[in-house]
């Protein structure tokens, strides 16, 4: 699967398939990650999806959207490394399920006014602090979140790794209406586009619009992939009244998509903890009962992977040295080809699966895309397959880690007031 | 082989029941690349008490279906996880009230795997060891959902609203009762509760029908099983009243939250009733509560509500329910509210039939992902309903069923419950 390219950094991807009762449309604007563009994205998004200059209420959005049969854009942003992609997704359903053919066109308009026309003043943004403060504070009572966002803070310091892509506390009351007016016109306008259509469409009308709704200035593209030099092991502990603990271990191989040690790495991390038969789930949930969730996860475009976990806070060292073990494992070149094997065949099924979902094609081939080593999703199945044992063993060397961060849960000290009948 | 098309839908499955008693439904999906299969019991956190037709009575401990579902993975041949992972097919299982789902989804060959899961179910093979193991697991499960604010919310609203009702335990029981918890009471378990007879398959394939039906005929027909435990669910009588009216409860968040939730006594038989009985309720609420209301930006902007708010609406059989959640720190304020707005609610022509605009969009949606059409499928078929039928209820809600439903809620009985913030 190929982008064709409008101009200069404004791709569009069209996937045409008829087995999908929608159509999946996703507007992707990559700009700089900073904790301000960070907070600034998050507000658009908020305002953006709430109301726009055609419609100025809530309740002409949904009239508008239910006349859609419940379209609505999900405005949300993702961190790409050093970027953040503010994406405008959107699904309309099939007009020929409900003798529609002709949906398509007030919705093209529906979703262009989304897109450029959000309602930003200090009513509406007075709102989306209020709702962005409030999703800041719900991820923070989530401990397994909130040990993650410290860990990446302590870990990536000074990097786009410590940025929470959700917005700061900090810097939310200082933003203005001017600075979310000049930061979307500059996103809009300038920044690179990707647009991904999913679905029974006619891709010359659907790429006429995209050219002339966006085709007409330049546009700048963000490098995403950097390497994260933070290599000082640091370890934070941090308390909360809880019966369970959270665990991040957070490693830096510095091994990035453009890599060839990348597929390696990949393999490795999944043999190491992203299946039911891992190292880390087998040796530690499984023979020894040590906790329910574990898990290891990479950050793509950051270079870094991290192992997470909820146990009970007095096996929180004997953890940690069964983690060790593991990575110590696959390093000594432990790891069983079976293993390898099943790590390999697992990565290809879901790879071969994302065809089922519109939002996992759109997801994937944007990543493709940003990466720009691969073409097709067949090239990096070849590339998979050839991994072999050693360059496993050889990349796992490259695992340092760089922050242990235990929330300790200190017991419930619960209290509970009742009233019965 | 019984095929069904559904011409509004564009969709077509195939139903056969294969010589063990179990029925296997087909949704065929031409060109999706990958299949799940998902085979289930209707034995979930809510079937606390089991009665043979000689009236013997069998007591479930809660938590015991999550628990088996646990334990299923376990086998003398070895790692059961394992072998699919080698198949190139993520196996997965959960549990709710209702049913305890295993199921796979694969891009690869579907035999291996299909075989694998029929094997896996029928027959259970357990230690007292691998029960003790399994413990600290599912302690520490328990413990992760304790401290999660919104499963907590909810898990205490439950026990505030439901005196005799299951609902009122977590689906995976709790420590005392996961404590309590032994190898033969799983076997008993099991042995109520997994003959084909009493169980469902669904696959989700692009693959020909008749080629899934022949594996599991073949599958079944080199096995033996028992004759099928004539049991059934014993009818709870749940009282009218709550068990609780206020509740708070602390955890160390930053974000306090309430729910009020009223508790709808109706003598709804059939599930389409019920269903329907849903959906007229749901529309009436979200006419009201929601932006479709003018005075909604009012609320948000006074505080009233916040971005969390939301309700849920339940009727099912011997309970209904109908919940409303916040994040306030003045439960009071809220309830009041609440009190105040339902008594004014109320619902246009024009509204109504906006709504079923919306979810008539929803429910072709729902046809998209292979693994959530198969889940409704079930959820359905152990219900008594049908699927398709299922799919359109909404388009029969009238304004005077909206009417006659909105007669359920009782102001007076409800139960608040509040998170506070702990004190250090």
């Amino acid at each position: 699967m190929k982008p064709i390219r409008l101009h200069e950094n404004l791709n569009i991807c069209i996937i045409k398939t008829g087995k999908f009762k929608d159509i999946s449309f996703s507007f992707r604007f990559l700009s700089k990650s900073s904790e301000k563009n960070a907070t600034i994205s998050a507000l658009i998004a908020a305002m953006a999806s709430d109301r726009n200059e055609k419609a100025l209420t809530k309740e002409d959005m949904t009239r508008l959207s239910d006349q859609l049969y419940g379209s609505y854009v999900d405005v949300r942003n993702t961190g790409y490394g050093g970027a953040i992609c503010t994406e405008f997704k959107t699904k309309v359903l099939n007009g020929r399920y409900v003798n529609q053919p002709v949906i398509l066109d007030g919705f093209f308009d529906w979703m262009l006014t989304m897109i450029r026309y959000p309602l930003i003043n200090e009513e509406t943004l007075k709102e989306a602090k209020k709702n962005v403060k409030s999703v800041l504070i719900r991820s923070m009572d989530n401990p397994m979140q909130f040990a993650m966002k410290k860990a990446f803070e302590t870990a990536g310091k000074g990097y786009p790794l410590s940025i929470n892509i959700q917005g700061s506390l900090d810097l939310l009351d200082q933003i203005t209406v001017d600075e979310c007016k000049s930061h979307l016109s500059e996103m809009i306008d300038h920044s690179r586009l990707d647009v991904f259509v999913v679905g029974d469409v006619d891709e010359d009308e659907i790429t006429e619009m995209v050219k002339n709704s966006f085709l007409f200035r330049e546009r700048h593209n963000v490098e995403t992939m950097y390497r994260l030099k933070n290599t000082e092991h640091k370890e934070v502990e941090l308390s909360r009244q809880m019966n369970q603990s959270n665990l991040i271990l957070v490693y830096n191989p510095q091994v990035l998509p453009s890599d060839q040690d990348y597929w390696p790495l990949r393999v490795a991390m999944t043999a190491f903890g992203q299946l039911p038969s891992s190292l880390c789930f087998t040796e530690i949930r499984e023979k020894r009962s040590l906790c329910y969730t574990i898990g290891a996860q990479m950050i793509t475009f950051d270079g870094v992977c991290f192992v997470y976990t909820g146990i009970d806070a007095k096996q929180a060292k004997t953890v940690e040295k069964l983690v060790d073990i593991q990575l110590e494992t696959v390093k000594n070149g432990q790891l069983s080809l079976t293993l390898i094997e099943a790590s390999k065949k697992m990565m290809i099924n879901s790879i071969r699966q994302i065809e089922d979902d519109a939002s996992s094609i759109i997801n994937y081939y944007y990543q493709i895309f940003l990466i720009g080593r691969y073409s097709d999703k067949e090239e990096i199945i070849a590339d998979i397959t050839k991994v072999t044992f050693e360059e496993i063993q050889e990349v796992f060397k490259k695992m340092t880690r760089i922050t242990s961060l235990l929330l300790k849960g200190e017991g419930n000290h619960e209290q509970d007031n009742e009233s019965t009948l | 082989m019984n095929k069904i098309t559904n011409q509004r839908f564009n969709e077509t499955i195939y139903e056969h029941i294969v010589s063990s008693g179990l029925k296997v439904v087909v949704i065929h999906k031409p060109g999706y690349i990958g299949s799940s299969a998902l085979i289930a019991t209707p034995f979930g956190g809510m079937h606390t008490k089991l009665q043979d037709k000689e009236g013997n009575v069998f007591d479930i401990l809660p938590g015991s279906a999550h628990f088996l579902e646990h334990k299923l993975f376990e086998s003398e041949e070895g790692d059961i996880m394992t072998a699919f992972t080698e198949a190139g097919a993520s196996v997965n299982a959960f549990t709710s009230y209702e049913e305890t789902v295993y199921y796979f989804s694969t891009s690869n060959d579907i035999e291996v795997p299909l075989n694998m899961l029929l094997d896996f179910v029928s027959k259970i093979k357990i230690s007292e060891e691998s029960v003790e193991k399994e413990r600290g697991i599912i302690i520490q499960e328990l413990r992760m959902y304790a401290q999660m604010p919104d499963s907590r919310l909810v898990y205490e609203t439950y026990r505030s609203l439901f005196v005799e009702h299951p609902f009122s335990n977590d689906i995976g029981g709790c420590e005392e009762s996961v404590n309590a918890i032994t190898k033969e009471h799983l076997e008993m378990c099991y042995r109520l509760n997994y003959h084909p007879q009493r169980m469902l398959m669904v696959v989700a394939t692009g693959e020909q029908p008749q080629r899934i039906f022949d594996l599991v005929e073949k599958n079944h027909a080199a096995k033996k099983f028992d004759p099928v435990p004539m049991v059934e669910s014993v009818k709870i009588n749940e009282p009218n009243h709550v068990y609780r009216t206020n509740h708070e409860f602390t955890l160390d968040v930053q974000s306090l939250k309430s729910t009020v939730t009223y508790k709808l006594i109706h003598n709804l038989k059939k599930e389409s009733e019920r269903k329907k009985g849903e959906w007229a309720l749901r529309l009436l609420i979200e006419s009201t509560f929601s932006p479709l209301n003018p005075v909604y930006q009012d609320w948000m902007d006074k505080g009233i509500i916040s971005d969390f708010f939301g309700f849920e609406v339940d009727l099912g059989e011997g309970y209904g329910l109908l919940m409303f959640y916040n994040e306030t720190e003045q439960s009071d304020d809220f309830e009041k509210f609440l009190d105040k707005e339902i008594v004014l609610s109320s619902i246009s022509e024009a509204t109504l039939e906006q709504l079923k605009r919306r979810y008539l969009g929803q429910a072709f949606r729902s046809l998209n992902d292979l693994e959530d059409m198969a889940i409704s499928f079930i959820r359905a078929t152990f219900a008594h309903a049908d699927f398709f039928e299922s799919l359109t209820w909404v388009e029969d809600i009238t304004l005077e069923d909206i009417e006659e439903i909105r007669n359920l809620i009782d102001l007076n009985n409800k139960c608040v419950v509040s998170l506070k913030k702990s004190k250090n």
